[in-house]
């Protein structure tokens, strides 16, 4: 759609091959948002080549959205966790978790904490000065992002089986694999 | 308090944050015929940075910061990698490659520590990068950063604002006493002492508050103010961060 600039659903599918309903939807969503608008209707018989769509607004992170417009906010977290550890470098999860915040998406201590471990297995992030005790009482870890670990503009993501997955490097780069082992 | 109401855990409400993102959103929706360079400068541990933070988020801005080791070559570097774009080998093609997809949207692009790229004259650079793609671009710089730029007559120029971070308000010390000490109630005797220690500093205090909570969790009170505190020192030095090592 971003190189379509003005398209029909029927151009979409000629370019993408996907399906035809899945094509629909996503369109239909975009047009709640304001992303795309109508700007043509031929009445031609065809109901999937009907109306002509122009791309209004096309910002930097494509929309996911659901057919009614809403926005789908699953992996938004770890994306802002991810810029926010960009401009910071030296920071603890309450640091992290109060500038990766936005007003629709509340970032929690523990969420970050959870993701920082991970990185911290992945070699992403390293240790200035331990925290200690938990609760209340606790003194919080200070985590710094290593120099050159940001990798690119996705955010690394913890996979189901608990490998982490950067999808910048399109590899799983916690746990390492044998071979590697053996290297290092 | 009652003005943080609807976004509390956020550093949405902090002066220098409003400030950047005011700037900013000039740049975007500013008149076609005007320049797009915007450039917020202060003093280090003023928060610059967290609203730089907040603005890369919010907007899903880019954002690179630069660093004195910087050349032509390795400014583009970072700026492909921001873009997710793996880079040709050229400089006359990296500089292509950016403005290609700096000229498709209206994403801004933030450049922190730019004193670094005015040392390494790569001012030019930048103006051509907006020049090309008329992307809105934000400086962040150090205090000096206009009075470096007025070397460059024809990027100065084209500076659509200059915006100076703000010291830091009682407002401010109080939502960030809200973010930092949540469940600790800091009174404000004690909020008005950090805050005219702190010179500006929202660095300042955040560490400052940290002690506070510390002391306040040794004991374990639920709300403390200059009674409490007594007469225990504060940091008023230069800290590296919020420091819960620091200052003791």
């Amino acid at each position: 759609m971003r190189s379509l600039k003005r398209f029909t659903l029927n151009d979409v599918w000629l370019e993408t091959n996907m399906h035809k309903r899945t094509i629909s939807e996503f369109i239909r969503g975009l047009v709640k948002t304001g992303h795309l608008q109508v700007v043509e209707v031929v009445d031609n018989g065809k109901r999937f080549d009907a109306s002509v769509y122009e791309l209004v607004k096309s910002p930097r992170d494509t929309p996911r959205v659901r057919k009614d417009g809403s926005l789908v906010t699953q992996g938004r977290a770890r994306l802002q966790m991810w810029r926010a550890m960009k401009v910071l470098k030296t920071f603890d999860a309450r640091d992290l978790a109060i500038h990766a915040t936005l007003e629709d998406l509340e970032v929690a201590e523990s969420d970050v904490k959870y993701y920082l471990r991970y990185l911290y297995k992945a070699g992403y992030v390293s240790v200035i000065s331990r925290g200690k005790g938990m609760g209340r009482g606790g003194v919080l870890s200070v985590y710094r992002l290593k120099p050159g670990k940001y990798t690119g503009p996705k955010a690394p993501m913890i996979q189901n089986v608990r490998h982490v997955y950067d999808p910048n490097l399109n590899e799983v780069v916690w746990p390492l694999k044998e071979v590697e082992y053996e290297q290092k | 308090m009652s003005e943080v109401i609807g976004n509390v855990n956020t550093v949405a409400p902090l002066t220098n944050v409003k400030l950047c993102m005011q700037a900013l959103e000039r740049a975007m929706n500013r008149d076609r015929h005007l320049p797009g360079l915007v450039c917020f400068y202060g003093p280090s541990g003023w928060g610059k940075s967290s609203a730089a933070s907040y603005a890369y988020n919010k907007l899903g801005a880019y954002y690179v910061e630069c660093r004195s080791t910087f050349t032509r070559k390795a400014f583009l570097a970072e700026i492909l990698k921001e873009l997710g774009i793996p880079p040709l080998k050229t400089i006359h093609d990296m500089f292509d490659q950016v403005i290609e997809v700096l000229g498709e949207g209206d994403v801004p692009l933030i450049i922190d520590e730019m004193d670094y790229l005015v040392d390494k004259n790569m001012v030019e650079l930048v103006r051509d990068l907006f020049e090309g793609s008329q992307a809105p671009v934000l400086c962040i710089g150090e205090e000096g950063l206009p009075k470096k730029l007025a070397k460059w007559e024809r990027f100065h120029g084209r500076i659509l604002d200059w915006v100076p971070a703000e010291s830091v308000t009682l407002a401010d010390a109080t939502h960030l006493a809200n973010l930092y000490c949540a469940g600790l109630e800091i009174r404000e005797d004690l909020l008005i002492r950090i805050h005219d220690l702190a010179a500006g500093s929202a660095r300042r205090v955040c560490v400052n508050l940290a002690l506070v909570e510390e002391e306040a969790r040794k004991k374990g009170l639920t709300g403390i103010g200059l009674d409490e505190w007594g007469n225990r020192s504060f940091y008023t030095g230069d800290a590296p961060r919020r420091g819960k090592r620091h200052g003791k």
